[in-house]
């Protein structure tokens, strides 16, 4: 009789071989290639158009006899032109993970294998955990293509070597990018081997992902008090930070409802642990990884917990294999 | 017994397609969604006006007692329409995906159920079932949107401090016709690949692919919109970027960039800027929703006629 190690490397191994014969995961790879490629190359292009209107701008007050002391050079921090780059990770990752997963519970319950499978000596646990060991490799693999595709290119652009600290910070990166298109893996998984019809089950995954990608964040960036107004309300009020400080701290409650809002997205926690760790967001910048990751730690538990609570809907619920009889 | 002329085999077919529609548990779902989001925009615009003004109000007592001059009301600057600004990422999002899904299930219901290949041993034009099916994707999308004016409409006469004018009733009017013409446009999307596809999920996938491709990849190449930027109506670019780059790809791809002339309209209609590049124009804009319209209809209308009538297979 095989040992459960051997049946969970069998499932995984065919699991991974026939995600690559339907070539839907290189077709999503490409894309998601594609735009995390497109993002970088655009957020270059407008980098360098932000040099070139400084040093236009140092030439001719030079040219005028003036001193150009007072213009402020543009920043250059090479990871921060990463910052689409993950956008597109949350959004189009996710939907990787989504038809991923619809796709493991699709291939089964199309072939009408899914009640044999489980009249042989294999237990429930064991499939579905060698479902999951294959289609999380195969997560993780085209996700490091992705990354090392966009580091390269980001090298390429900016034409200044990444440093240890940069690749650690990229990898750290890519490592909760893993969990988290792996959720969504799960979110499609569990989904097709619930609902009874299949693109009925693809069409509530997309549905969620919408609310939670990309509806919670928005509405929670909507009621950001300084984006109330085109330009920021406190900017056209001419207050400065203190007072602004001072003022939104009188909107407590306010601001309690609306972090919750953005907070019920796995999309926002991924977000700020990314942007905190790649200097996206200034406050970050510069500092060391570890102060990062204890300041960020929120942020990287909630994800754990959203993937640990997907686990365990997917291990501890039984499959109702009659309901999931091709009709 | 003769056989039924062409405008009442078309009209059996509407008929029949929007019974289906309404039935359908996913096409209810999101429609629901897309309801209750239109409540939340309207909520939004609210609380934006509410915040902005209680902020006001701490404001100037603190700017007094630093001997600052006083700066307006920055809500006395916010046009009304603008208030429901938040449409226009709904109506991308979920409008989008509701008529993708509307358009797939007009045709994917018969052809899963086998029926196309009994209808067409009848002496029904197939061209009368697809223009029966066309129409009635447009009535779906139409009622969609009409119920959500009606709720938009409500809001506004529930919301206090609003001044309400001919201009702005109209405003909304258009804000919805161009929001029809862009969602018809995914409707006929998502009806061509049911048509053309061998089975049901990827009839679906691609669809969705090419709606994410054009929501967030186009208007970063065109306009630099970032992905997620583009979902906030206030965050995206207050200036469109300028230079060389973006003024070739505004104008070599911006034609085909239907989520970003469909913003750049609504936000217009609506009196927010929309960060579209310099190139994008009113006439371009509606250009480009008719043109896309158009095509993607014919695309749909040759690919029923010249589906294969003898086989109903159809798989999930």
């Amino acid at each position: 009789m095989i040992n459960t190690r051997t049946q969970i490397k069998t499932i995984a191994s065919k699991e991974i071989r026939d995600a690559i014969h339907a070539h839907l995961l290189t077709l999503l790879t490409l894309f998601l290639v594609l735009a995390a490629l497109t993002s970088l190359t655009v957020s270059a292009v407008a980098m360098h158009a932000e040099f070139v209107s400084y040093n236009e701008s140092r030439d001719l007050l030079i040219s005028l006899g003036k001193s150009a002391n007072s213009l402020v050079p543009p920043a250059f921090f090479p990871l921060k032109l990463l910052r689409g780059f993950i956008e597109h990770i949350e959004i189009i990752g996710a939907v990787l993970g989504i038809v991923l997963g619809y796709r493991s519970a699709a291939i089964e319950r199309g072939h009408a294998t899914l009640a044999l499978i489980l009249t042989r000596p294999l237990s429930q646990f064991t499939f579905l955990l060698g479902k999951l060991s294959g289609n999380a490799a195969l997560i993780a693999i085209a996700l490091a293509i992705t990354f090392a595709v966009g580091g390269l290119a980001l090298a390429a652009i900016t034409g200044v070597g990444l440093s240890t600290t940069d690749v650690m910070r990229i990898v750290l990166v890519y490592a909760s990018a893993c969990f988290y298109v792996t959720s969504f893996f799960l979110l499609g998984f569990i989904l097709a081997l619930t609902i009874r019809r299949l693109p009925t089950a693809l069409l509530t995954a997309f549905s969620i992902w919408l609310m939670l990608v990309l509806i919670a964040p928005q509405i929670g960036d909507t009621m950001d008090p300084d984006n109330q107004v085109a330009g920021g309300v406190f900017k056209k009020l001419e207050i400065a930070k203190p007072l602004e400080l001072q003022i939104l701290g009188t909107f407590k409650s306010y601001e309690t409802i609306r972090d919750a809002i953005e907070e019920a997205s796995p999309a926002k926690h991924f977000e700020r642990f990314s942007f905190a760790i790649l200097g996206i967001k200034d406050i970050f910048n510069g500092q060391p990884i570890l102060d990062i990751m204890k300041d960020r730690m929120a942020n990287l538990w909630s994800m754990l917990g959203i993937f640990a609570a997907l686990l365990g809907l997917l291990f501890f619920r039984p499959l109702n294999i009659t309901r999931l009889i091709k009709e | 017994m003769a056989a039924p002329s062409f405008f009442m085999s078309a009209r059996l077919s509407a008929a029949n397609t929007l019974k289906i529609n309404a039935r359908d548990n996913t096409v209810v779902l999101l429609a629901g969604l897309f309801f209750a989001m239109v409540l939340i925009s309207a909520y939004l615009g609210w609380s934006a006006t509410a915040t902005v003004n209680a902020i006001y109000a701490k404001a100037v007592p603190a700017l007094q007692a630093l001997g600052r001059p006083i700066p307006a009301n920055p809500v006395g600057d916010t046009p009304v329409l603008s208030l429901f600004r938040n449409m226009v990422p709904y109506v991308a999002l979920l409008g989008g995906l509701a008529a993708i899904v509307l358009g797939h299930q007009s045709v994917a219901v018969d052809r899963k159920s086998g029926v196309l290949p009994l209808l067409f041993s009848r002496p029904v034009s197939q061209g009368a079932v697809v223009l029966g099916k066309g129409l009635a994707i447009v009535i779906s999308i139409v009622a969609i949107l009409f119920i959500a004016a009606v709720v938009n409409a409500v809001t506004m006469l529930i919301l206090p401090g609003l001044v309400l004018n001919g201009a702005i009733w109209f405003g909304i009017v258009k804000f919805y016709l161009v929001s029809l013409l862009y969602l018809t446009a995914f409707g006929f999307l998502g009806a061509y690949f049911a048509t053309t596809c061998k089975t049901e999920s990827m009839a679906l996938l691609i669809p969705v692919s090419i709606w994410l491709g054009l929501t967030f990849i186009v208007p970063q190449v065109t306009s630099n919109i970032g992905p997620m930027a583009a979902l906030n109506p206030l965050s995206a670019n207050l200036v469109a970027p300028s230079g060389t780059f973006f003024d070739l790809t505004s104008r070599l791809i911006g034609p085909f960039s239907i989520a970003e002339a469909f913003r750049y309209l609504a936000s217009t209609i609506l009196e927010v800027k929309s960060g579209a590049g310099e190139t994008t124009t009113t006439t371009g804009a509606m250009l480009s929703l008719l043109v896309t319209n158009l095509v993607l209809m014919a695309a749909f209308v040759i690919s029923f006629r010249t589906i294969d009538a003898s086989r109903s297979d159809y798989r999930d």
